[in-house]
């Protein structure tokens, strides 16, 4: 059997914080991702998702340190790539979108400059070539009237414009790996539906695999193969996206599909109150002992405030980090390793 | 005014009461200037042509795509915003020229809910001052009370007493929002515009502000303009729902009529490009609706809607559809039923 497309394996990320403490940001993470699939890591702000991510390219600050851990794509460690190699790499074959497009377009310079750039930069083609490819991507991404796109500053164009120009930028080299942060919050719904299902076509076009990172429950429903959900810094549950809403084990999870107010729930259902998950996420340099997740949780229990449960298999494909799921007695010695590594 | 607002009142059943406040027929438009000597070269029709009721206790909530006008209704609502035509009514009386000295008292009978509470709070002043400031302003309390006024606000939305020693910096995002409404609640007002209060927050922030709102309507009495793009909150918490396009209303009714059966294309479309809320509803080939609202500077001629609309047709390229009269109300030549 080959390598997944990408590993990550036991991941563990720290921050220095200003005082010259340091916290740890993403803690003991490990995922794969096959090729063509699509992997949603969910969570609320705080919870490490965007870290995770952007590790995969090494787009982390000056203040961020690798603490363990290795991420492998197609079986070789990014993590002792040089940035030389690096760069070979980011854009060609592992291509990253963001929340903000602004992020990734220059505001000097027209779109259609930018694209050529992304274009001759991974591939032979050139001048004319080039420019004809860009005017092909940006009709891809569905970009009505290419021509005079490429001719436009990116501060003329709509937030759903700019974000299918960057689409087109990362698609151009087809990179084997998508990696997507929240790539639609900042859209109206309509304009939302219109790039989820653009990301989906690309991908049955070209087998892509597509990281996508959103605290959105309804786009992991409308995208997700796989689903990670994190809090605090842990993965606290792992799942196929059906088995995941037909029955969310962590009562993290079930808060998360509590809380949201859907358009599909029945009307009488609807006057209901929400349910709600107390308290907020608690910062990373106070951290509760045990699980994480204990002081919000409706069904905290003695040992759950005593000792870290580890993520545990709780049937097929899934990985739960929960007492009430996986009890624990029997698994001790487990948890003594999991809490180890804080 | 009188009459009409009785024709409107009989259509809706549901409300015995006389509206609390009444939007006749307003335009709101942004002049765009040019040029060296700042000439007008034309209006951003914001709001353009709504006549709105809304009735003391409901939530009415407006929704539509950013751009579409809906934050300025609430501002111009207000009169935060002056308006270019048309008449507004709070409580029985009209309001659309009253001086900035006149609309002080009503000031207290109106409030506004932001999205980014931060950006409302003053980051210098303790939150105790922030809840005491109002009360001064508007001399709703001696001296002597205004401590214990701020305790009674703080426990309202759910903060500890400690919390008015401290600075807004030092709360999270929901923390942030529940401030912002114990300072929107200090000086007791009957209507509330809550712009997007829930859109900056995380999902299990949202349900506790929502909740919270909705146990504060039931306590104080309150009634709630309340906009979002965020259809999952808005079918939550509103009674009545309106549609906004390029600013004008397109469809209004009760809350589980509209979202189970709308009757304006784009309310439809509107709510198909909503998530699914699980991976089995997932639809393969999801009509979604096209392109982008036009500029607003410039509405197409006829139904605004008709250059994304799927079922236009030569009448609507032409003609101006009117919001029918009726309880569940559509602007539509060919409505969905």
């Amino acid at each position: 059997m080959t390598a997944p497309l990408l590993e990550i394996d036991r991941l563990s990320i720290g921050f220095k914080t200003d005082n010259g403490q340091a916290v740890t940001v993403v803690e003991d993470l490990s995922l794969t991702a096959a090729e063509g699939e699509t992997i949603c890591i969910v969570g609320e702000s705080g919870s490490g998702k965007s870290v995770a991510s952007q590790s995969i390219m090494r787009l982390l600050g000056e203040n961020a340190f690798i603490q363990q851990g290795e991420i492998r794509f197609k079986g070789d460690n990014l993590l002792n790539k040089s940035e030389k190699e690096l760069r070979r790499i980011r854009g060609k074959d592992i291509a990253i979108i963001f929340q903000e497009p602004m992020a990734a377009l220059n505001p000097v310079f027209t779109v259609g400059h930018q694209l050529r750039e992304a274009i001759k930069l991974h591939s032979k083609r050139k001048g004319r070539e080039a420019k004809e490819y860009a005017i092909d991507l940006l009709r891809r991404v569905g970009i009505s009237r290419p021509e005079s796109i490429m001719n436009g500053y990116p501060h003329t164009l709509s937030g759903g414009m700019k974000q299918r120009a960057v689409i087109a930028m990362a698609i151009a080299s087809k990179p084997q790996l998508l990696i997507a942060d929240e790539p639609t919050t900042a859209l109206d719904v309509t304009v939302q539906a219109q790039i989820l299902q653009l990301l989906k076509r690309l991908q049955e076009g070209s087998g892509t695999t597509i990281v996508l990172i959103t605290h959105d429950l309804g786009v992991v429903a409308e995208m997700a193969d796989k689903v990670v959900v994190m809090y605090a810094g842990q993965i606290v549950e792992q799942a196929d996206a059906e088995s995941l809403f037909d029955r969310p084990l962590h009562p993290y999870t079930q808060g998360l599909m509590h809380a949201m107010p859907s358009l599909q729930k029945a009307a009488g259902a609807n006057d209901e109150r929400l349910l709600s998950i107390p308290g907020t996420v608690p910062a990373l340099n106070r951290l509760p002992q045990g699980c994480r997740f204990h002081t919000r949780c409706a069904y905290t229990q003695e040992c759950c405030k005593q000792s870290t449960p580890p993520l545990a298999a709780a049937g097929e494909n899934r990985l739960v980090r929960c007492w009430l799921a996986v009890p624990p007695t029997g698994i001790e010695q487990n948890a003594t390793a999991g809490g180890n590594a804080i | 005014m009188t009459t009409e607002v009785v024709n409107q009142e009989s259509a809706h059943n549901a409300h015995h009461a006389l509206p609390i406040a009444r939007l006749d027929n307003v335009r709101t438009y942004y002049p765009i200037r040019r040029g060296v000597f700042s000439r007008t070269a034309g209006y951003v029709r914001a709001v353009d042509g709504v006549t709105l009721n809304i009735y003391p206790g409901e939530t009415l909530g407006l929704v539509g795509e950013s751009g579409c006008g809906k934050s300025s209704i609430g501002r111009t609502l207000l009169r935060l915003e002056d308006v270019h035509e048309g008449r507004i009514w709070f409580e029985q009386e009209e309001i659309t020229h009253f001086s900035e000295r006149r609309m002080k008292p009503l000031r207290t009978q109106m409030q506004l809910i932001f999205q980014d509470p931060y950006a409302s709070l003053n980051p210098r002043q303790r939150v105790g001052e922030l809840l005491a400031e109002p009360l001064r302003a508007h001399r709703l309390s001696v001296n002597a009370e205004i401590a214990a006024e701020v305790d009674r606000l703080l426990e309202l939305v759910g903060l500890p007493r400690s919390s008015k020693d401290r600075f807004p910096h030092e709360f999270s995002g929901g923390q942030r929002q529940r401030i912002g409404i114990a300072r929107a609640l200090s000086v007791q007002p009957k209507l509330i515009v809550c712009d997007e209060p829930v859109s900056a927050l995380d999902v299990s922030i949202q349900a506790q502000i929502l909740n919270l709102l909705q146990d504060l309507q039931k306590e104080l009495g309150l009634t709630y303009l309340f906009i979002a793009h965020g259809l999952g909150a808005v079918k939550y918490i509103s009674t009545r729902i309106a549609v906004m396009y390029l600013g004008q209303i397109v469809e209004l009714g009760d809350k589980n009529r509209l979202f189970d059966s709308p009757r304006h294309p784009y309310t439809k479309l509107l709510l198909d490009a909503n998530p699914v809320s699980h991976p089995r509803l997932r639809v393969r080939e999801k009509v979604v609706l096209d392109g982008e609202a036009p500029n607003p500077a410039s509405p197409p001629r006829g139904c605004r809607f008709h250059t994304r609309c799927p079922y236009a047709q030569a009448k609507c390229r032409e003609q101006e559809p009117q919001l029918d009269g009726s309880i569940h109300a559509a602007a539509c030549h060919y409505p969905l039923w």
